[in-house]
């Protein structure tokens, strides 16, 4: 197994025999500072996405209001989910067609990390852009970078209520108690899962009175109207607040670059370096990281400030990386992309794909094999352990979409010996063209290949 | 709760991930029964309007406030009380409710208020706590999840998800199956030897795809066995699966029916949920035989609807909502719940039904007698900060 198909099937987004691949780490890692396939199918970034989500809400409300609310609803709404289809389908063309898909990959454990779910119309376009311009566009920064650009957008705000969070003695909140409109006070959500989810980690050392000043910090952190990021000073819990032993905040006025400069430190603490590195391998290389390789990625993590680049530089090109292989289960969304890749299917086909037939193919099944494509159901992410995604049902239908969907998808299918020789990586190939060859039709050769072990790993 | 259990199965679980873990765990392995008594919980998504399957009629109000629906005996539906009159599409479990197998709940509600969100509603429904949180802030695993590990002997199959749906419900840290039943893996003979071989050295692949050829060949010969059973549809399938896995190891199963979001026309779309939760509750009993006396089945939904009939035949996103109780365990043949009334005061926020009891306490209450739980496990361990003290009796 040369670099070229160790990495399409370990970093990327699987064999093709379309594309050659990465023959080294250097030109894998070259590979990640192509945005060619980005520019070809663009998504939906921050402005548009807050646009057409107003509108949405101002067509809501209207509906019954004004004459002809109803069909202005029905356009608006045909108007979002639209933009929301078409993103989807822009970033599963981009994984088909990138020559390695290696940015493709690491934008999904991105997305995973800052996990949000798509509930309800509004979120689903915000969420489409979140992915774009807060993950995508700061994958090869500063994990300082990302880490803000993730939890001052828009979609992060709503889904962990930041939105709904007011210091109890903030300016808005005093009005409030003395008009005897209530007592609006803080929601601790967003500050606990920065700690836990997205920085530290669970355990590693931070308390419940750092989560509720970190709480106070970031008061005012919310969105306008217009479903734009939105630093209000009078939600902004006033003086200072001390987290993790360092005193942030306390400015006349509150300002957001208050809250910036505590990002700052927890972005390159070494319990942030140990839990982003850990979850990096995890992710990529196993459930069990070795240590030598996590180490180095630590190392590099924390001689950089977090510069991302260099970490998955360690990582790409590392012994361990090669010796674990097929350690991990593709997870749902690598498999079918990785199934539509194998089976040349092109990024204009995807485009070309009504929002029913993007159904059948991809979400419905999908969300049958237990990843719904709006996002993880929990703030955690999707899991990694083998098990999470291999219960009899969940595999039953990883099962049916290898035996069913090839043929409905191509007029001729390839031959399955053929196939197997050129989409599976790995020393227990040759058993796959075995049975492979063993097949009695085309389409249930195909079948087996996709629903082997060895195609469901990497 | 029983910890070492459950670090028992997790360490099980763990093991299976190993490669070369042999034998593969399976079901059965922890196959020592826990008890005869039954809970199915169906999630009744989109929220249903109580206030037209129980039909309040005995209250004038409810003729002012809908002009198309709700229309009371007058109009076909079937009088259970002198008061409240069953909707005609589910005239087919009447014989359920004169048997008192089949009872009801009105102006039930979680603590959700105000925003009226299908997702957060629902979130709360399934999560059992105030807010759909921890007391530390986390999102909470499905109460269904947290009474599993309470009830002794529980095992792999104790627990089972059915359908394709997500079901919040029972997820969590304690173990559960599902299936979606009609998965029906077609595979020709030949291919499934075939990959049979290609899974046989790899653990975890071998351990569930032995798994689901062994229901997916129970239920293939399931349907062999009634040649003459007309074709039926995604809901019987539903009910039909649940009660043949609550015959065997199952002791709670979850499943939801959905399309209760009725803005528009309700005179028309109402029958069809309505419809599906008759043959669900039908084929629940048909096919859980004698086991039914042992049963509890309780369909909730996230919140009621608007007592006003909108412009648009339809109701919108209200508070109070309904239960719908059946099995043969339960004291049925009842509508509870104190009338709260549909006068301009009576109603929440104007417009929607006043809730005069936590949905959770009927469910407490009913799986506190099942399975033989103190009231403090049910208001500290499956719904934290509940108060059990006068709690509704519901069983036999």
């Amino acid at each position: 197994m040369n670099y070229a198909r160790f990495s399409q099937v370990r970093f990327g987004t699987g064999l093709s025999p379309r594309f050659a691949g990465a023959a080294s780490p250097e030109e894998l890692m070259d590979s990640l500072q192509n945005d060619a396939m980005v520019r070809r199918f663009p998504t939906i970034g921050n402005a548009e996405a807050a646009a057409i989500a107003t509108a949405y809400a101002q067509a809501n409300k209207n509906e019954t209001k004004v004459a002809g609310g109803a069909d202005a609803r029905k356009k608006a709404e045909a108007v979002l989910m639209n933009a929301a289809t078409r993103a989807t389908k822009a970033r599963i063309a981009r994984a088909l067609e990138d020559e390695t898909g290696f940015a493709d990959r690491l934008a999904q454990f991105w997305a995973s990390h800052f996990s949000i779910r798509a509930g309800g119309q509004n979120m689903a376009i915000l969420t489409s852009a979140f992915h774009e311009d807060a993950i995508r566009a700061n994958q090869r920064t500063r994990f300082a970078d990302l880490l803000r650009a993730a939890t001052l957008h828009p979609a992060m705000l709503l889904y962990l209520d930041q939105n709904a969070s007011t210091g109890p003695n903030s300016p808005l909140a005093v009005t409030r108690r003395r008009k005897g409109q209530g007592s609006p006070g803080l929601n601790e959500n967003h500050a606990r899962e920065l700690l836990e989810l997205h920085s530290m980690g669970v355990g590693s050392g931070y308390t419940q009175q750092d989560v509720r000043q970190l709480a106070e910090l970031m008061t005012g952190l919310g969105i306008n109207a217009k479903r734009e990021f939105d630093f209000n000073k009078n939600r902004a819990e006033p003086g200072a607040e001390t987290v993790l032993g360092a005193e942030y905040g306390g400015g006349r006025p509150p300002r957001l670059a208050e809250f910036v400069a505590f990002l700052e430190d927890l972005s390159v603490r070494p319990e942030t370096a140990r839990f982003i590195c850990t979850k990096l391998v995890r992710h990529f290389c196993t459930d069990d990281p070795p240590s030598k390789l996590l180490n180095e990625m630590i190392a590099r993590f924390r001689d950089t400030g977090g510069e991302l680049v260099p970490v998955y530089e360690v990582m790409v090109g590392h012994a361990q990386s090669r010796e674990t292989f097929a350690q991990k289960v593709r997870q749902p969304q690598d498999l079918l992309i990785a199934s539509l890749r194998a089976l040349r299917i092109g990024g204009d086909r995807i485009m070309a794909l009504e929002g029913k037939e993007l159904w059948r193919l991809y979400v419905r099944p999908l969300t049958r094999m237990g990843q719904n494509p709006q996002g993880a159901p929990q703030p955690e992410g999707w899991p990694e352990s083998a098990m999470s995604w291999l219960t009899p049902q969940l595999l039953a239908a990883r099962i049916n979409w290898a035996m069913g969907q090839p043929a409905k998808l191509l007029d001729q299918l390839p031959d399955p010996r053929e196939f197997a020789s050129q989409v599976i990586a790995g020393p227990t190939r040759d058993r796959v063209i075995d049975m492979a060859a063993r097949a009695e039709s085309r389409s249930d050769g195909i079948g087996i290949v996709l629903a082997s072990p060895q195609f469901n790993r990497r | 709760m029983n910890m070492d259990r459950r670090r028992f199965l997790n360490a099980a679980l763990g093991a299976a991930c190993s490669i070369a873990a042999v034998p593969a765990v399976t079901p059965m392995s922890f196959a020592s029964v826990p008890g005869e008594k039954r809970f199915v919980a169906i999630v009744l998504r989109g929220a249903m309007d109580g206030l037209d399957v129980v039909q309040p009629y005995g209250d004038p109000m409810l003729r002012k406030l809908r002009r198309t629906i709700s229309l009371g005996p007058e109009n076909g539906a079937i009088d259970l009380d002198g008061f409240n009159a069953l909707h005609p599409a589910l005239a087919p479990l009447m014989p359920m409710w004169r048997a008192g197998e089949l009872g009801f709940a009105q102006a039930v509600s979680t603590p959700y208020r105000d925003k009226r969100s299908h997702f957060d509603g629902q979130d709360i429904l399934e999560a059992g706590t105030a807010n759909g949180r921890t007391a530390d802030g986390r999102q909470a695993d499905g109460w269904l999840n947290r009474l599993l590990p309470l009830i002794p002997g529980a095992a792999f199959e104790t627990g089972y998800a059915v359908g394709t749906d997500e079901l919040a419900i029972l997820q969590g840290d304690a173990p559960y199956s599902s299936w979606a039943p009609r998965t029906q893996m077609s595979l020709s003979s030949q291919a499934q030897i075939l990959l049979s071989q290609l899974y046989e050295p790899d653990a975890p692949f071998h351990s569930a795809a032995e798994t689901a050829l062994r229901i997916n060949a129970e239920e293939a010969a399931a349907r062999m066995g009634r040649p003459d059973d007309p074709v039926s549809g995604p809901v019987e399938a539903l009910a039909g699966f649940a009660a043949a896995r609550l015959n065997a190891e199952t002791r709670i199963a979850a499943f939801s029916l959905t399309g209760w979001d009725t803005h528009r026309g309700q005179v028309r779309t109402m029958v069809k949920p309505m419809e599906h939760l008759a043959t669900a509750l039908q084929v629940l009993k048909r096919d859980l035989g004698r086991n039914w006396e042992n049963t509890v089945v309780m369909a909730m939904t996230e919140f009621g609807r608007t007592v006003r009939e909108n412009g648009t035949g339809g109701t919108d996103h209200g508070t109070g909502g309904l239960m719908v109780m059946s099995g043969g365990a339960i004291r049925g043949g009842k509508v509870l719940g104190a009338w709260p009334g549909l006068d301009e005061s009576d109603l929440y926020a104007g417009r929607d039904l006043k809730p005069v009891m936590d949905v959770r306490a009927y469910a407490g209450s009913a799986i506190a007698d099942l399975f033989g739980l103190s009231n403090s496990a049910v208001e500290q361990v499956i719904f934290p900060g509940l108060d059990l003290k006068d709690r509704p009796r519901l069983l036999l």
